[in-house]
């Protein structure tokens, strides 16, 4: 998937404390042409934002990770570095609670299907 | 007492009760009148109406063997003095030089199940004439309007406590029902895509299998806990396997060697002195022990050791388990072994939070107890479990 201004690879980080279920996305959007960057906790994922030094076009996030940050406040910080950033929240919870609000954003409850998953990135890039 | 405590208390300010006072007086002209809580222990003023300077107020207590009161709760009758000193009956119990009357009624105040709940009493400095029918009926009327007003109170007071009760379960199913959903789709999803990335690169079956199988441990685990969960609350609690256990301690040293391979970094100390065998179930005491040093782990300070000890002596063993760090506060660990309870921590992929209740259960099932005690100082498990005579361990 490119970004439809350049032909430059999309840049996704994909935040998710489950090592399997990271590489099977990690995977899924690799193979459809995604530049991804993997975290395994909010403050790497962070890390790896800051890290690159171009555009990040959007994050892939868990909401329940190890550490002091959750999910919903690593998307709230990503957004405020890159304004643009479309966010995919995903979890094993039904949805995320009332009071999260954030524009670009969509939430997919575990388990979802990672076959589509690149493409509900790329729609929220493209928005 | 702790029935009635808050009728006991509130009565003096609800302004049917004081008016049952005022019409007393006004009808008898007696100028004291009280509603008493009484017992064979107490006798306690509920609401009162002291003209008489005796110095009674709602909430004050008096020797119950000093008040006619007394006489009351065992008679079950009621008790008419119009002039102590030609009553022949009370002329020489202490209660009218006490309280300084020579005048007095007293009604029992019979709940509606038939329970004597008190008295309504009025007395008076100077004689009165009591001994009326259309007095008698009059108090035997306010008796029961306090009757139906402390019955009432007291319903209230307890559907008050169930509806809080009800609230709180409402709320534990519903957190479970969330938690569970979560802690199961997890593993699941993890599984699901284990299997995906090992059909598209089968080269990576080494690495990905062992994980797979860890999800699938988890889950099992936490299926393992729901059941407990389940026969904790729902059946006849945690069914053991006793056995006398004579190497308990290799098998608790063990669980130690285990963690401490996980955890490298976390230093935890041992103090074993187990000179007797243990009859118990020594899977779930190590699943209990499991536990608590798994918590201490999590909730440690990390950079403090946790200390185990075990021990046996003629009629305990003992097994508890330490660390330091921040201190559980007091109320939460009224809470601590309560299902579900997870004292506000961010949730993480540390399970239900059954560790402590499953725990707890296990002890309660061995007869035994688990407690706690958290300070400053340090936070320490305690599991103690009484033993029979048993045989030295060999």
């Amino acid at each position: 998937m490119t970004d439809s201004f350049s032909s430059r690879p999309l840049r996704v980080i994909v935040a998710e404390d489950e090592i399997l279920t990271r590489l099977a996305v990690a995977d899924e959007l690799r193979d459809n042409g995604f530049d991804v960057r993997e975290a395994s906790n909010a403050d790497e994922a962070l890390r790896a934002l800051n890290d690159v030094k171009a555009q990040v076009d959007a994050l892939f996030t868990d909401i329940d990770m190890p550490g002091p940050m959750n999910g919903l406040e690593l998307a709230l910080q990503a957004r405020q570095c890159q304004p643009r950033l479309g966010v995919l929240v995903t979890s094993g919870m039904h949805a995320v609670p009332d009071d999260f609000v954030l524009s670009r954003s969509q939430f997919v409850a575990k388990p979802y299907n990672i076959s589509e998953i690149p493409l509900i990135i790329q729609s929220l890039v493209t928005i | 007492m702790a029935k009635y405590w808050e009728v006991i208390q509130e009565a003096g300010r609800v302004p049917a009760l004081m008016k049952i006072l005022d019409v007393v007086h006004h009808t008898t002209g007696l100028r004291f009148a009280a509603i008493a809580r009484v017992t064979e222990d107490y006798w306690i003023a509920c609401a009162v109406r002291d003209g008489t300077g005796l110095g009674l107020k709602a909430g004050d207590n008096l020797p119950v063997q000093t008040t006619l009161s007394h006489e009351v709760l065992h008679r079950g009758e009621p008790v008419v003095i119009d002039n102590i000193e030609i009553d022949s009956a009370y002329a020489r119990h202490p209660a009218p030089q006490r309280y300084r009357f020579q005048s007095y009624i007293s009604v029992p105040i019979l709940l509606p199940d038939g329970t004597f709940f008190g008295t309504l009493c009025a007395s008076d400095p100077v004689p009165h004439h009591l001994n009326r029918p259309e007095i008698l009926a009059t108090f035997r009327i306010f008796a029961d309007l306090v009757a139906f007003h402390v019955d009432a109170s007291a319903r209230l007071a307890e559907n008050e406590v169930t509806l809080s009760r009800e609230r709180t379960q409402s709320e534990l199913r519903e957190q479970f029902i969330a938690v569970l959903g979560h802690d199961l789709r997890n593993p699941l999803m993890s599984i699901d895509s284990g299997t995906r990335v090992l059909l598209r690169r089968p080269e990576r079956a080494a690495e990905l299998v062992p994980l797979m199988q860890k999800s699938t441990a988890r889950m099992a685990a936490l299926i393992n806990d729901l059941m407990d969960f389940a026969r904790g609350r729902l059946g006849d609690g945690i069914v053991l396997e006793r056995n006398i256990e004579y190497a308990l301690q290799p098998i608790l040293e063990q669980i130690v060697q285990e963690v401490a391979t996980v955890q490298p970094e976390r230093c935890i100390e041992t103090q074993f002195m187990m000179k007797r065998a243990v009859t118990c179930d020594s899977g779930r005491v190590c699943q209990l022990f499991s536990n608590l040093l798994s918590n201490a782990i999590t909730h440690g300070d990390p950079c403090e050791p946790i200390i185990v000890r075990a021990s046996t002596d003629e009629t305990l063993f003992q097994l508890s388990v330490s660390n330091r760090g921040k201190p559980i506060p007091p109320d939460a660990q009224d809470k601590l072994f309560q299902p579900f309870f997870r004292g506000g921590e961010r949730r993480s992929q540390q399970g239900l939070g059954l560790g402590l209740y499953i725990a707890s259960e296990i002890a309660k099932a061995h007869h035994g107890r688990l407690s706690v005690s958290s300070s400053e100082h340090e936070t320490c498990f305690t599991f103690r479990l009484p033993i029979a005579s048993s045989p030295d361990c060999q």
